[in-house]
C-alpha cells in the first residue's frame, strides 16, 4: 500500500515537473527552417506494389492488387518487347528503379573539393565522447563515464577507469602531468585520475553543474554552468581556491574552457559572451559579446593571432576573436556541426558532421577570409563532429558514430 | 488535423503538410525537449523528424495514425541525436523562471533535483515516462507509438520509475550529509 502511494506520489511529481519544464512552443525560426528544408526535399516515391499493401480496407486492397497486377503485366510486356517479340512495341530506355528515394539535386557544387587523408591507425572504442591529450598520450572519455588511455606507441586502448556511470553528455576531460581530470554534472563532481596508479584518486565536490574542465599545470579550472562561475582548484590541495563570477546564474551558463595567450577563456551561452580571465589574478580581463547567430557553447582553438570558438546550435559557425582588441572580427560558416577544434600548423581545424550525408570532413579555416579553405576526408564512412587533438606527432579524431578514434599523420594536413 | 489533410500531404501537398506541422510542432518539440533535456538537441531532433516525416509520408500506411507515426519519428530522431557524440550546451530552461511560484529558491532546487535524476535514465526509459506522464498515454498506446511489445513498455516504465525513486532518495541522503572531499 505504501509502495502504491509512493508510486502515485512519484507520478504526480513527474507530471508536475514535466508540465513545468516542457516548452510550450517551438521557436518560430526552428519551425521555419525545418519547413524550408522540406521544400527542397523530395518525398519517397512509391511504386504500385508498395501502394498495394499500404491500404487496409478490402476494397482499396483489391484496387491495390489490381494496380500491382497491372504494373506486373506492364513489366512483362516491356520485357517481352525487349527480347524482340510480343506486340511490336519498341521499349525505350528507362532508369533502373531504385528502392531508395532519389535525392534532391544539389543547387550548386561545393566550393571546395575534399581531398583524402589516410589514417595511420583506427582504434576501436565504445561510445567515445571526448578526447584530451597530456602532450604524449591521448585520453578518451566515453558516454558511460569511462576514462581510457591510448598508447601512441602501440595504438592500443588501455584498461578502462570508471568514474561512475552517467547517461548524459555534459562531462569534460582534461589531462596534463597533474593527472586526468573529469567533470560529472549529475553529481557535481570533479574526478582526478592518476594515470600511473590507473585509478580515480580523488573525488572533489565542485559547484552545482560542473561541465568544462581545463588543467594548466598550476591550476585546474571548472566551468560551473548554472552558478555562472568558473572555479579554480589547486591541484596540490584538491581544494577550490577561487570562484570567478563570469555570468548570470541559471541554465546555459559557462560551458567550455581553454588556455592561451596568457588567459583562460570560457564561453557563456546565456549571456552570449566569451569571458577572458587572467590566471595570475583570477580577474576578468574582458567580456566579449558574441554575435547572436553563433551561440558560444562550443570549444576553443587558440592560435598566436586568433581565438576561435565553435557554436552548437542553429547553422554551424566558428567565431573569430581578435585577442589584441577582444572583439569579434569574423564568423566562419560550416556545412555541419563541429566541436573541439585543433590548431595545426597555426590554423584551426574542425571535424565537421555533415549527416545525414556521409562522409564528414576535417575543415581548415583561413583567418584571412574567415572561410573554410581546405577539407580532408579520412575515409568514406567518416562521421565527423567529434573532438580533435594533437599528440605524439599525430592528429587524433573522435569518430564516435563509428565507435573509433582515428590517428592521422600531421604531414597530411599540409598538402602540397 | 483531418485525414484529408494527411492524405493531401502524402500526395506531396506542401501547404497541407505545413498545416499539419503547425498543429503538431509544439507538442513534438515538447516531447523532444523532455526526452533529451537539451534545447539545442531538441531543436535539431524536431527539425530532423519534420524533414523525415515529409520524405517518408507517402509510406504512412494509415492516415488516421498520423500523429502516432509522427511521434515515433520524433522519438527515433531523439535516439539518433542521443547517439551522437558531440557535446552540446547545457539545457536551457529559461522559461522556468517565469513560472516560479511561492518560494522560487525551493521550487528551483526541487526542479533541479528531479531534472538530475531524470537525466540519469537511459533515453528509452525517459521516452516511456514522458509519453506516460506528459502525454497521458496508456501502456498499449505507448507500445503502438514506439512499435514495442506492451511488456517491454511496462518494464521500461517500471525500471525508469524505480531508478527515479532511487536517484531522488540518493539525492536526499547526499543532501543530508555535510559536503567534503572524498579521497580514494
Amino acid at each position: 500500500m505504501t509502495r502504491e502511494r509512493s508510486d502515485r506520489d512519484l507520478a504526480a511529481l513527474l507530471e508536475a515537473w514535466m508540465d513545468e519544464v516542457a516548452p510550450t512552443a517551438i521557436p518560430v525560426p526552428v519551425l521555419e527552417e525545418a519547413f524550408a528544408r522540406t521544400m527542397s526535399a523530395s518525398q519517397v516515391r512509391l511504386y504500385p506494389w508498395e501502394r498495394a499493401v499500404r491500404r487496409t480496407s478490402p476494397s482499396r486492397r483489391i484496387a491495390g492488387f489490381a494496380l500491382a497486377a497491372t504494373a506486373a503485366l506492364l513489366v512483362a510486356v516491356l520485357a517481352f518487347g525487349a527480347l524482340g517479340g510480343g506486340l511490336g512495341m519498341t521499349p525505350s530506355p528507362s532508369p533502373t528503379p531504385s528502392a531508395t528515394p532519389v535525392p534532391p539535386s544539389s543547387p550548386s557544387p561545393p566550393a571546395i573539393v575534399p581531398g583524402p587523408i589516410t589514417p595511420t591507425a583506427s582504434i576501436p572504442a565504445d561510445q567515445p565522447m571526448a578526447l584530451a591529450s597530456d602532450g604524449t598520450s591521448v585520453w578518451i572519455l566515453t558516454a558511460t563515464g569511462l576514462v581510457q588511455r591510448i598508447d601512441p606507441a602501440t595504438n592500443k586502448l588501455g584498461a578502462a577507469i570508471s568514474t561512475g556511470a552517467t547517461t548524459d553528455a555534459y562531462q569534460g576531460i582534461s589531462a596534463d602531468r597533474s593527472g586526468v581530470w573529469v567533470t560529472e554534472s549529475n553529481t557535481a563532481t570533479l574526478f582526478r585520475v592518476d594515470p600511473v596508479a590507473h585509478k580515480v584518486v580523488t573525488t572533489i565536490p565542485v559547484g552545482n553543474t560542473p561541465k568544462g574542465v581545463l588543467t594548466t599545470g598550476s591550476a585546474v579550472w571548472v566551468a560551473d554552468v548554472r552558478s555562472g562561475t568558473v572555479l579554480r582548484i589547486d591541484p596540490a590541495t584538491n581544494k577550490v581556491v577561487a570562484t570567478v563570477t563570469v555570468g548570470p546564474t541559471g541554465d546555459s551558463g559557462p560551458n567550455w574552457l581553454a588556455s592561451g595567450l596568457g588567459s583562460i577563456w570560457v564561453g557563456i551561452p546565456n549571456n552570449q559572451t566569451v569571458v577572458r580571465i587572467d590566471p595570475t589574478t583570477n580577474a576578468i580581463q574582458a567580456t566579449i559579446p558574441i554575435p547572436v547567430e553563433a551561440s558560444p557553447c562550443g570549444s576553443f582553438a587558440i592560435t598566436p593571432a586568433a581565438v576561435w570558438i565553435t557554436s552548437c546550435g542553429g547553422p554551424p559557425k566558428v567565431t573569430h576573436i581578435d585577442p589584441t582588441t577582444n572583439a569579434v572580427v569574423g564568423l566562419a560558416t560550416l556545412d555541419g556541426t563541429a566541436y573541439t577544434p585543433a590548431v595545426i600548423d597555426g590554423a584551426p581545424w574542425v571535424s565537421v558532421d555533415t549527416s545525414p550525408s556521409l562522409p564528414g570532413a576535417l575543415n581548415r579555416i583561413a583567418a584571412a577570409t574567415n572561410a573554410v579553405d581546405l577539407k580532408l576526408v579520412p575515409g568514406p564512412t567518416f562521421g565527423g563532429g567529434g573532438d580533435m587533438v594533437v599528440a605524439a606527432g599525430s592528429v587524433w579524431v573522435n569518430d564516435g558514430g563509428n565507435n573509433r578514434i582515428l590517428r592521422l599523420p600531421l604531414a597530411g594536413f599540409t598538402p602540397g | 488535423m483531418s485525414v484529408e489533410e494527411v492524405e493531401r500531404a502524402m500526395r506531396g501537398d506542401h501547404d497541407a503538410f505545413g498545416a499539419l506541422m503547425g498543429a503538431s510542432a509544439n507538442r513534438l518539440y515538447a516531447l523532444a525537449s523532455l526526452i533529451l533535456r537539451d534545447t539545442d538537441r531538441a531543436q535539431d531532433a524536431t527539425q530532423e523528424a519534420i524533414v523525415r516525416a515529409w520524405r517518408e509520408l507517402p509510406r504512412l500506411r494509415d492516415p488516421e495514425r498520423f500523429e502516432a507515426w509522427l511521434r515515433r519519428m520524433v522519438v527515433n530522431a531523439c535516439y539518433d541525436e542521443g547517439r551522437r557524440t558531440r557535446r552540446r550546451a547545457e539545457v536551457s530552461l529559461l522559461h522556468l523562471a517565469e513560472r516560479q511560484v511561492v518560494d522560487p529558491t525551493v521550487r528551483f532546487a526541487e526542479s533541479e533535483r528531479i531534472d538530475h535524476a531524470f537525466r540519469r535514465l537511459p533515453l528509452e526509459q525517459r521516452t516511456t515516462l514522458v509519453l506516460q506522464h506528459q502525454f497521458g498515454m496508456s501502456h498499449v498506446e505507448i507500445a503502438e507509438t514506439l512499435g514495442l511489445p506492451v511488456g517491454t513498455v511496462k518494464s521500461r516504465i517500471r525500471y525508469g520509475t524505480a531508478a527515479m525513486r532511487a536517484a531522488l532518495e540518493a539525492d536526499d541522503r547526499v543532501g543530508s550529509q555535510p559536503a567534503g572531499e572524498k579521497t580514494a
